[in-house]
């Protein structure tokens, strides 16, 4: 059973000169994968956050905590109980600017899935005629965050694209006609296209369920009872969501990623806060 | 307790049954106050804007993924509620049962009501606490004065919850290098710090007198340095506390630590000038300029001052010190008098009364000590008047009938409680003990464990003196129930119910009138006098409210 574990984070600016601005306080979360139990008063996760948080800019904190549990089948997630926590990791020293820059680490799983890790909040003084510039005080703690993620056996979910992508010769009456069967499972199975259009020249798309399958190369599936699709055209493959570990975790470049409302875009009405 | 993280509030609807998933129960988000714990374990109230749109999430519990969310203020709709233990980590991990459910329409706002913190109750102790000038409350605020003194936090919770029920939190604060001690008792919007001085507190409330200086200019008024900067640290401990700003605020204190509720007093009411703010300090002595005591005068308290306690009367007035200027040229003596006495001072007569129209005075011999113990830079003379336990004479000398430490509550209505427990000493029985609250049956209990509780017999109970108001009501375990009931003759079966060591529910609906798990407890008081006191435990209420990790059908 896989556990999603989010760090929340918190950014306040602090104007210098009073009366030129004001305040402001934006947040965002960032989630990594476990397989196991999870431990957020200590052990992987705690040292996660910690290593996290000296990555933050003096303005920013690691403010909370909140671990979701997960069963995954198939390609469904089962949300199966969160539990939350405050906790308060502060930033390190170097202060913050606009903060609108963030760093992209790239990770490949595998040959096919690969994550990009996205740290906000990333200082100023890192980014140098606008690329990644690290001092080397900043660059052992990014090496000590990453090993952190590598060696803790974090990851992340996707749809597994290591199943192999099987040739669809056509669809009608909602039967699926492959050239090979590649162990789809009838009853259990979903399956998802790729590049595969109709008669009229529309996409495919979605994700369907094997209902059954009437011969080696036939497969029933629901929805597709108005979807006709001739000749071979794209490819077909098993649906599932899996969580995989990171691996080969290297900085990426410098990205533009702001930080929670008011620094960023307008996404709704925030709710009122209580008078305390 | 909170249980997500979330910035915008809203209202849903939610799977919270195991048994059944076509079950949708509604509910909504509100903001929890700062610092309210989050719930330590596994839930299903999660939000599910949290999950990833990406994938695709299949409904089982926790919110559901169709219902509109409607954007909602975040204001909580009623009044705050109380943290309550109510079923078992593990159902509220997995779920509930259909058949432990509680209608929704019997939770107002989806808390049992029991949880619901009831506004009338936080004020009704409010005004107990803050009646400044009722000799009786004078004492219990000097009798736990002195308990910080003497670092009794045990005597200090005991009499507090004697006196004011389980509701008010309490924080206790040692005294810290030249930090005086702080005891905070606050509930709902309101708070009462009680301030110690230092167990060096002659020093400190002689500063004025050994430096020979006038009051610091603090920019709204002038007083002590020290005070300003202990009355800040008192404000960073209170904020701690949950002070809620611009809520009732109570400071009481002895002498240095009088002195700094005074200044926290005024400071606040600067800030804040229409804020309800009372005091009550004991030997306090004189406090700053007149700004200062005008400010102080715009709150609403008294300053109490031992008829023999000269460190109220200090620093020396100019008609005092007039004969001194001669004996000691040179030495700035006149900045003495920039130090003005707080407004109201009562002095309490060695007879026990209020005198609002004298001071206590100062000899031509003692203030020539002082004054030469000043100027020379010695220790100064331990001034026994000025000592806590001094006040407390007076005071139990003043009002010698109030029990002692807690005046009689035989008629109170505990309506907020979800497990009421309620400490009274009676004395004088007046009536009917009445509390409209649910508790939790013992672990495993059902309705026919139901035991019956009956009213006893006519008791003696004081002193051997017979009140024909007394009852005595036994249960099966023995115990022996004094109590005082007087619209229920004896005999009379009032209710139901589980008994256990700290817990009691009727089985039935209806209103009832349940007196139960009483322990008697006699206690002297430093005047000879033997008191009562009953600890209550006590409920009335239908069962089908009591939310709890056992069957309750």
């Amino acid at each position: 059973m896989p556990f999603k574990y989010t760090t929340i984070l918190q950014l306040t600016t602090a104007p210098t000169i009073a009366d030129a601005a004001s305040a402001h306080i934006g947040g965002w979360s960032e989630s990594h994968w476990r397989n196991d139990n999870p431990d957020p008063a200590g052990g992987a996760f705690l040292n996660l956050m910690q290593k996290r948080a000296i990555l933050l800019p003096a303005q920013a904190a690691i403010v909370g905590y909140r671990v979701g549990s997960y069963t995954l089948t198939g390609n469904k997630i089962y949300p199966a109980g969160t539990s939350t926590g405050r906790i308060f990791l502060p930033g390190g020293t170097i202060d913050c600017d606009v903060p609108q820059m963030a760093l992209q680490l790239n990770s490949g799983s595998n040959a096919a899935n690969s994550s990009r890790i996205v740290l906000r909040g990333l200082p100023d003084d890192l980014v140098k005629n606008g690329e990644y510039a690290p001092f080397s005080g900043y660059k052992n703690a990014l090496t000590q965050f990453i090993t952190s993620l590598r060696t803790n056996d974090w990851g992340f979910i996707g749809r597994d694209l290591t199943q192999p992508a099987i040739r669809v010769l056509g669809i009608a009456g909602g039967v699926l006609i492959t050239d090979g069967s590649n162990a789809i499972l009838p009853g259990a199975d979903w399956v998802r296209f790729n590049k595969v259009v109709d008669v009229n020249g529309k996409p495919v798309s979605g994700s369907f369920f094997v209902a059954s399958s009437p011969s080696a190369n036939h497969f029933v599936l629901t929805g597709l009872d108005n979807t006709i699709v001739a000749g071979p055209n794209g490819t077909v493959r098993r649906d599932i969501v899996a969580r995989f570990n990171y691996s080969n975790i290297t900085p990426g470049r410098v990205v533009v990623r702001k930080v929670g409302r008011p620094l960023e875009q307008y996404r709704g009405r925030r709710s009122k806060r209580r008078v305390a | 307790m909170s249980v997500e993280w979330l910035r915008s509030c809203y209202e849903s609807e939610w799977f919270l049954f195991r048994d059944d998933p076509t079950q949708v129960t509604a509910g909504e988000y509100y903001f929890s106050p700062a610092g309210t714990p989050f719930y330590p374990g596994w839930h299903n109230l999660g939000a599910r804007i949290w999950h990833d749109a990406n994938w695709q999430h299949v409904q089982a519990l926790g919110e559901s993924i169709t219902s509109k969310q409607t954007w909602d203020d975040g204001d909580v709709p009623t009044n705050d509620v109380f943290t309550i233990p109510i079923g078992d980590p593990d159902c509220i991990a997995k779920g509930e049962r259909v058949s432990d459910g509680v209608p929704s329409g019997d939770l107002p706002f989806g808390f049992a009501d029991g949880c619901i913190r009831s506004v009338a109750e936080e004020q009704r102790l409010w005004q107990i606490v803050r009646d400044y000038e009722n000799c009786q409350v004078q004492k219990v605020h000097a009798f736990l004065v002195q308990a910080l003194y003497e670092l009794d936090d045990d005597a200090i919770v005991k009499t507090i919850r004697d006196w004011l029920g389980p509701l008010p939190a309490i924080k206790i604060h040692h005294h810290a290098g030249p930090r005086p001690g702080l005891i905070t008792i606050a509930l709902g919007n309101w708070m009462v710090a009680i301030l110690d001085g230092t167990w060096e507190f002659q020093e400190f409330a002689l500063q004025a007198m050994a430096f020979i200086v006038g009051p610091t200019n603090k920019g709204s008024f002038s007083t002590a340095e020290l005070w300003w900067n202990s009355s800040t640290y008192v404000n960073n401990l209170m904020n701690d506390d949950g002070q809620v700003a611009g809520g009732p605020l109570m400071m009481i204190g002895h002498s240095y630590g009088g002195a700094v509720g005074l200044v926290s007093a005024a400071r606040y009411k600067l800030w804040a000038p229409t804020r309800e703010i009372v005091y009550l300090t004991f030997g306090v002595p004189k406090i700053g300029d007149q700004r200062f005591v005008d400010i102080v005068r715009k709150c609403e308290g008294l300053n109490l001052a031992h008829q023999l306690d000269i460190v109220t009367t200090l620093p020396p007035d100019k008609i005092t010190l007039a004969p001194l200027f001669a004996l000691f040229p040179g030495v700035p003596l006149f900045l003495y008098t920039e130090w003005l006495r707080p407004y109201p001072q009562a002095m309490i007569r060695l007879d026990g009364e209020l005198d609002y129209q004298t001071y206590p005075l100062m000899d031509t011999a003692t203030i020539v000590a002082l004054v030469t113990q000043a100027v020379l830079h010695l220790n100064f003379n331990v001034i026994e008047a000025h000592k806590m336990p001094r006040y407390q004479i007076l005071l139990q000398t003043r009002c010698p009938d109030a029990h002692w430490p807690i005046d009689e509550q035989v008629n109170f209505d505990v309506h907020v409680n979800y497990q009421a427990i309620a400490w009274s000493t009676i004395k004088r029985p007046r009536g009917a003990l009445v509390f409209n609250s649910v508790a939790i049956p013992p672990s495993g209990a059902t309705c026919a464990d139901a035991i019956p509780f009956v009213i006893g017999d006519v008791v003696d109970l004081i002193d051997g003196t017979s009140s024909a108001t007394w009852y005595r009501c036994s249960v099966p375990d023995g115990t022996l129930l004094h109590m005082s009931v007087d619209s229920l003759p004896a005999g009379t079966v009032i209710g139901n119910g589980f008994f256990g060591p700290t817990c009691l529910s009727l089985t039935g609906l209806g209103s009832y009138l349940v007196i139960a798990n009483v322990v008697c407890r006699s206690r002297t008081t430093s005047a000879g006098e033997s008191f009562w006191y009953l600890r209550v435990l006590s409920v009335s209420g239908p069962c089908r409210f009591s939310v709890n990790p056992g069957p309750c059908p």
